[in-house]
């Protein structure tokens, strides 16, 4: 396990290193820089060509693209992502302020996601047809289908402008800084975002499970007079848990790229709508630097995902 | 039994349990409430608004700057005029290239320090640096760029901007580079930072985070930074030292919303937030309930023709009268624009500078398809592509230009498109290099300042390279130049009225229409202004007057 796990690691190093790459390429193919994107057409803000191409000479992008390229590389190994462009400060500790926020969103709305949406799944796996089921599965199929940023606004405008049981978007009251004030502005849209997950793994479990109680070790079990509990949970539910693994570990990246739609109508300052901000206005240091991170979360999440499977079934070895 | 043991007593341990969590939570959710006298809006939101941003190195904003730094002159209420702000009179010499500012008694900096022309003059020279990093150096060129030597100082050519000089400690003269009989117009944006608290360099500008560090920030506005979160909002305290007096107000809290009009919109109806930017679809629902703060954006959406390069059928002026003779532009504001906008003659979007015999267009298809047939052109063989950048990309502007689509299709022009794409691409595949064909957007047109004369100037400082426009043909330069000479305010607004006649006659460009923009502020909230001004102004709102009723 531990030899597999560093060479998983290893692995790790060129697949970076080819995603850096990828993204910077894709970056340069794209049209116009941020300086075009500081040149708004809309206020002509009275800066000549002479002030575009001081601008593009003192951020360097009149410098080839290897060498740009090469420069923040070598920046990064030494820990040092650079500078926004646009928000004129540290990549680094950006990134970790947006991470942060999108770890307490995502954190919240996966835990809650993951913990009812098994739950209903192996509920509504025990009573296929019945009302609780069709009920149940209806409303999974509405949580799947609803776009977050509908979801959104219908949370909102119910529980904020209706009911004003919970802020309208933010993070926290301007000058408050208390758990209860966070917690506060957190739940409605970690509720939106576990109802959408939710959904999902509540229609996953809910299969795998139905295939498993169809084995023939469940009816074993069973026959064998075994507790219906302890079938359930110790014969079925633990076979049945690796594809709904696989779905958590895919959800796990999630955590660092946020949610773009649901930060947008929440106006909650995460990486999502960071990543998208940093697209559209052509900030490539924080394009990079985020890809980056998130690539790391993907190959994490991947190894973390394997290593579960081990661990959940003997039968797999890892070598 | 004890009641610790057995489901009794676990459950009863349950019940306390839950009342304490229930307690804490609720003590913990309560949130204190922000002092009586605070206000709290989402004042960077909507195009004149730009949320993070920095005064002299910003886009818009303005709205925001204002409130912590005041300005020589500033525009009045209703953006018509330029008056006085931190000076109480000026004057030049005859030929207009000498001013001559006196600042006004007893101004002072938030923490005590008397304001003097020796800050204004710092500031001048702090912002030619040749090393100064601020990545937006509009606002700098406007206020700075006529003054002589402003090319060798920010070239590192000189130490010093030769065309300043201190007289006193209330006095202040510029020299400018060539005649300029409305120079105080130019001063607008010209935010004067105290020589005795700004403590990085010039290079350092945008890296600084002087402008929201509540114990190095000194401003001259009506507030003072107090409280900031990145991201969130920004907090200003009441300046004790404004020179209009305190604030009525204690806070005032600036939300920011990452430019979402609907989370604003939200937060509003939810009481969350007293005043925001509400979109023009958005405004009419809103008037029961909220004061509506509405006046024509300065901000003129057009389209232009790029015949000189592309398609040689829009070099022919009869082609481009045919295509607004086309298109209902009076229908389209106000059906689909909800009427909303106003279709405009010519670029000048200030209606009591129209003069009374200028060519509007009017809707005539039978008009369009004759002045198609006189230029020989086949309606038929005409491809026209409208690209638009995404702040255009709405359903307001989607519909206007689908009905765009459908008027010209009935003079047989039915090869027409358009398309939205990001502010990067747009000014990269649009630059006059570029083979675009027409632009789909606006620009701020503020009746004072240089950049009605900039917008259709191959000299100017905009230059081709940024606007696109090289428009060039007898008399358009001269109409321009009038406009720049001017002596007088009458004068100014009367060549501004001849630019605007020939600009109707020639069509360098199609203009379509100016919209209104809407504010909604909370009733409450007594003696409160707000005006849609191209990037935010500034102008004068009285912010120390402001109260929460």
């Amino acid at each position: 396990m531990t030899r597999y796990i560093i060479r998983r690691l290893l692995l790790a190093i060129p697949v970076l290193f080819m995603v850096t790459v990828l993204v910077f390429a894709l970056i340069e193919l794209a049209p116009g820089d941020v300086v075009d994107f500081f040149a708004n057409p809309e206020v002509m803000a009275g800066m000549s060509e002479a002030d575009l191409e001081a601008l593009r000479e003192r951020l360097g992008l009149n410098d080839p693209a290897p060498v740009r390229y090469l420069h923040w590389l070598g920046g990064v190994l030494q820990g040092d992502f650079g500078y926004s462009l646009i928000r004129s400060e540290p990549v680094g500790e950006l990134l970790l302020r947006r991470f942060g926020n999108s770890m307490m969103i995502m954190g919240i709305g996966l835990f809650v996601a993951v913990t009812f949406g098994i739950s209903l799944g192996i509920y509504t796996a025990l009573r296929q047809y019945s009302v609780a089921d069709f009920t149940i599965s209806f409303l999974s199929f509405v949580g799947i289908s609803m776009p977050a940023f509908i979801a959104g606004i219908i949370a909102l405008y119910v529980f904020s402008v209706q009911l004003g049981w919970f802020p309208a978007g933010g993070m926290r009251s301007p000058g408050v800084h208390t758990l209860g004030d966070l917690l506060h502005h957190l739940i409605l849209p970690a509720l939106v975002l576990s109802i959408i997950h939710m959904a999902t793994f509540m229609r996953y479990t809910r299969f795998s499970m139905l295939d498993v109680l169809k084995q023939e070790y469940v009816v074993t079990a069973t026959a064998k007079g075994m507790p219906r509990r302890i079938v359930v949970m110790r014969h079925a539910f633990r076979n049945g848990l690796i594809p709904v693994v696989t779905m958590i570990g895919y959800s796990i990246p999630e955590l660092v790229v946020g949610a773009v739609f649901l930060e947008t109508i929440f106006s909650f300052p995460g990486m999502g709508k960071l990543y998208f901000d940093s697209v559209i206005s052509r900030d490539f240091p924080v394009i990079m630097a985020a890809n980056l991170v998130i690539a790391v979360f993907v190959l994490a999440a991947n190894l973390i995902t394997d290593v579960a499977y081990a661990a959940i079934d003997p039968r797999i070895r890892l070598e | 039994m004890s009641p610790l043991n057995g489901r009794a007593g676990g459950t009863a341990l349950g019940k306390r349990l839950l009342a304490t969590t229930a307690v804490a939570l609720t003590l913990g959710l309560a949130v204190p409430a922000l002092a009586d006298g605070s206000l709290v809006t989402a004042l960077d939101m909507g195009p004149g608004g730009d949320e993070d941003s920095r005064p002299w190195s910003s886009g818009a904003g303005h709205t925001t700057h204002v409130k912590q730094f005041i300005t020589p002159t500033i525009f009045n209420e209703d953006l018509s005029a330029i008056v006085p702000y931190a000076v109480e009179a000026w004057e030049s010499n005859d030929d207009h290239t000498v001013w001559t500012y006196t600042l006004r008694d007893g101004l002072l900096w938030s923490d005590g320090t008397p304001m003097t022309a020796n800050d204004w003059a710092f500031t001048a020279e702090f912002m030619t640096a040749p090393d100064w990093a601020g990545d937006r150096p509009g606002d700098r060129n406007l206020s700075l760029s006529e003054v002589a030597g402003f090319d060798a100082k920010t070239a590192g050519d000189a130490d010093s901007l030769e065309g300043i000089e201190v007289i006193d400690d209330q006095t202040i003269r510029f020299t400018l580079s060539a005649s300029n009989p409305r120079h105080f117009a130019s001063l607008f944006r010209f935010y004067i930072l105290p020589e005795h608290a700004v403590d990085f360099e010039p290079a350092d500008y945008m890296t600084t985070d002087w402008f929201r560090d509540p114990s190095r920030f000194v401003g001259s506005g009506p507030f003072v930074v107090a409280d900031y979160a990145p991201d969130e909002y920004l907090t200003l305290g009441a300046n004790e030292n404004y020179f209009q007096g305190r604030p009525a107000l204690d806070e005032l809290v600036i939300r920011y919303f990452g430019g979402d009009q609907t989370a604003a919109l939200l937060a509003l109806e939810a009481d969350d937030i007293d005043f925001t930017y509400v979109t023009e679809t958005d405004a009419p629902s809103l008037e029961d309930a909220y004061d509506i703060f509405s006046n024509l954006s300065g901000v003129v959406v057009m389209t232009r023709f790029n015949y000189n390069l592309v398609d040689d059928a829009f070099s022919d002026i009869r082609v481009r009268q045919a295509i607004l003779h086309a298109i209902d532009r009076d229908a389209i504001t106000e059906n689909i624009l909800g009427g909303t906008y106003v279709s405009i003659p010519c670029p000048i979007p200030y209606a009591d500078l129209w003069p009374e015999d200028v060519t509007t267009y009017g809707y005539d298809p039978d008009r369009a398809a004759s002045l198609l047939q006189e230029a020989g052109v086949d309606p038929g063989a005409i491809s026209m592509e409208w690209v638009g950048h995404a702040g255009y990309d709405n359903t307001a502007h989607n519909s206007a230009l689908q009905a765009v689509q459908a008027y010209l299709s009935q003079i047989g022009i039915n090869d027409f498109s358009y398309r939205f794409v990001d502010i990067p691409t747009f000014r990269a595949s649009y630059s006059p290099d570029g083979d675009w064909q027409n632009q789909y957007h606006g620009f701020g047109v503020p009746r004072f300042g240089n950049d009605v004369g900039r917008l259709w100037s191959n000299g100017g400082a905009l230059g081709t390279g940024v606007t696109g426009y090289d428009y060039d043909a007898d008399g358009f330069a001269d109409a321009i130049a009038a406009i720049s000479a001017a002596p007088t305010i009458d004068d100014y607004n009367a060549a501004l009225g001849d630019f605007c006649r020939l600009h109707a006659e020639m069509l360098p460009d199609l203009q379509m229409w100016v919209g209104n923009r809407f504010g909604a502020a909370d009733p409450s909230i007594a003696n409160f202004w707000w005006q849609p001004a191209p990037a935010g102004g500034p102008y004068q709102d009285n912010a120390h007057t402001w109260a929460v009723q």
